[in-house]
């Protein structure tokens, strides 16, 4: 298991690297926009950059918060039980979790691909949109094998003696 | 069974999954799809998957939240919440508890660049504890004033909190943050209070330290300069009607930035750190955000919300009463529930009532965030409490608790002060441009 937990860990971290630039063009973006209209003009199509920026950065940081254990949870009553039934407690949410998430998958990339078909795109600049529900695809995809990894560890939880 | 009955089974179902440790945002998406399965259709929850997951992360008016992340990630990075402790410092430290006092106006001053009480919680907890323990400062004192100053940064602008109050309610973010400054700084003020007036009564709880001179106190000014020229760049811009909120958040991060630049006080190591945090930070805010919508579009198939609005509107009650009960409700939820899920899940919910009484709704925003402010420290789900008891290791969790007891009384003076006085909330954002 240490191999697969390397591999998401890392890929996580780099999809988080990506995630932090496409925060830093949008913070650029929007600086440049306000410094441009008085002395120049505003950047068409500003508040279309920031969206695609954003699905970026939610969709490629998906799966480090959930390295991170940053997602809110209720601590209160669970953490009071015997490890083991915490752990089966945990292999069932994180089940759940999972499929919650491959139905968001599933459904974006059925999006995507009617967005592809028709070839849907942004109201000023053009861009392409179907790009962007298959990052979220992506998003979620890694974000189940996070929540895998997690499933794998509460499951050898249970079963260790 | 009544499709009101379906909703409440679908709450009670949502806080069984919330209680057994699944994480919130997910729990809501997977009640609110399956509700959605029961009284729509299979292919409409379907459909709702598809895009309510993509209209809220593809939201121009949601990208204000990361970028004020941002912006208070950079000034920590920047090494503001530092300075702004050591002024403070100087100015209130002989004072009986200064130290503390000196913790709660640091909280206040950064909560005027940061807009997250948890972040700011966090970012003072390693700073000022270490330094309190010096003057033998009595733990309880010293965890629940940086516990009960950091959730000051969600009534002081930015604020995370009322930036989805606005969205929910489409009222002006900007009008909500300039509502936040009198209140904050008399939230401040009593907080501070509150400390003077432990320590007075029982003077073992704090060592004084030493005072200082005049000349000291005003060369330390220059330590909050950083932190004036970035709230007068954000609020400044916001209330001369400059710049929108998004670009308030998009400057106030660049200016952040600058500052921690210019002062060359970033390292390569703290720039990275500071988007990556504020990329987890993010993906967190977005999966409660999505569940909570997910989860809305189903209650309101239940019609549960139009019912409370009816049952509300036939009351025979003045509007106080409602929002006295509105207090209590908002009470309980907060010590059991994060405070972002609340907003998300009950302001769809209440705010139709809110304005069917013709309460002010900027007012009740306002009302609103010290509440949830409260939530962030009582128990047994007080968020800053766990964060400063996780940074001081060696201080119990009920020590913590006993010291937060306290900051209850200023929040419910507030509360009651803006009840006599709405003006206190609205004169700012009445004359905004």
């Amino acid at each position: 298991m240490s191999g697969f937990e390397r591999v998401i860990k890392s890929l996580s971290r780099v999809l988080s690297w990506v995630a932090g630039g496409s925060l830093l063009v949008m913070m650029l973006i929007t600086v440049a926009n306000i410094i441009l209209r008085p002395i120049y003009r505003p950047i068409l199509g500003t508040p279309e950059i920031v969206e695609y920026g954003l699905v970026i950065v939610v969709c490629f940081g998906l799966a480090c918060t959930a390295i991170a254990r940053e997602n809110v949870s209720v601590e209160l009553l669970v953490s009071r039980f015997p490890k083991r039934a915490q752990a089966v407690i945990g292999s069932v949410t994180c089940l759940l979790s999972m499929g919650t998430m491959a139905v968001i998958a599933w459904q974006s990339a059925v999006f995507g691909w009617e967005q592809q078909m028709i070839d849907e795109r942004s109201p000023v600049l053009l861009f392409p949109l179907f790009p962007l529900r298959y990052a979220l695809v992506f998003g979620c995809i890694v974000l189940c094998l996070v929540l895998l990894l997690d499933l794998l560890k509460s499951l050898v939880e249970v079963v260790k003696r | 069974m009544s499709q009101i009955t379906i909703g409440l089974i679908g709450i009670g179902v949502l806080f069984l999954l919330m209680f057994l440790r699944m994480p919130i945002g997910f729990a809501m998406v997977l009640v609110g799809f399956i509700g959605f399965i029961y009284l729509g259709s299979v292919e409409g929850a379907l459909y709702v998957m598809g895009t309510e997951t993509f209209s809220n992360i593809s939201n121009y008016n949601l990208s204000v939240l990361p970028l004020f992340m941002l912006m208070g990630q950079f000034a920590f990075y920047s090494g503001i919440s530092e300075k702004l402790f050591k002024t403070a410092h100087k100015w209130l430290g002989h004072l009986p508890g200064g130290l503390a006092m000196a913790t709660i106006a640091g909280c206040a001053g950064f909560g005027a660049i940061c807009g997250s009480g948890i972040a700011t919680a966090m970012t003072f907890g390693p700073v000022v504890l270490p330094e309190m323990k010096k003057y033998n400062y009595d733990p309880g004192l010293a965890t629940g004033s940086v516990a009960a100053g950091g959730t000051l940064a969600i009534l002081i602008p930015p604020s995370n909190l009322f930036i989805m109050y606005g969205i929910l309610t489409q009222l002006s973010i900007g009008k909500l943050f300039i509502a936040g400054v009198f209140p904050g700084i008399l939230l401040a003020s009593l907080c501070m209070a509150t400390v003077y007036i432990q320590v007075k009564h029982n003077p073992n709880l704090a060592l004084s330290t030493p005072a200082t001179t005049m000349r000291e106190k005003l060369a330390s000014l220059r330590g909050i300069s950083e932190m004036l020229a970035l709230f007068v760049l954000v609020m400044g811009g916001l209330y001369g009607g400059i710049f929108t909120a998004n670009e308030a958040a998009g400057a106030g991060a660049a200016g952040a930035l600058l500052i921690g630049l210019i002062r060359r006080r970033f390292t390569l190591q703290g720039f990275i750190s500071a988007l990556v945090e504020t990329v987890k930070t993010t993906g967190m805010v977005f999966v409660i955000i999505i569940g909570a919508m997910i989860f809305n579009r189903f209650l309101t198939l239940t019609g549960i919300p139009d019912a409370l609005v009816k049952f509300a509107g036939g009351l025979p009650v003045p509007p106080l009463v409602i929002v006295a009960v509105l207090v209590v409700i908002y009470m309980i939820l907060g010590a059991l529930f994060d405070e972002l899920a609340i907003t998300l899940l009950t302001v769809p919910i209440f705010f139709p009532v809110i304005l069917s009484k013709g309460i002010d709704p900027i007012w009740f925003g306002v009302v609103f965030c010290i509440l949830m402010e409260m939530g962030m420290i009582l128990p047994p789900v007080g968020i800053n409490v766990f964060i400063i008891a996780g940074v001081a290791k060696d201080v119990p969790m009920y020590t913590v608790y006993r010291g937060i007891g306290p900051f209850i009384i200023p929040m419910v003076i507030t509360i009651g002060i803006l009840m006599a006085f709405p003006q206190l909330a609205l004169y700012l954002p009445n004359h905004m441009k």
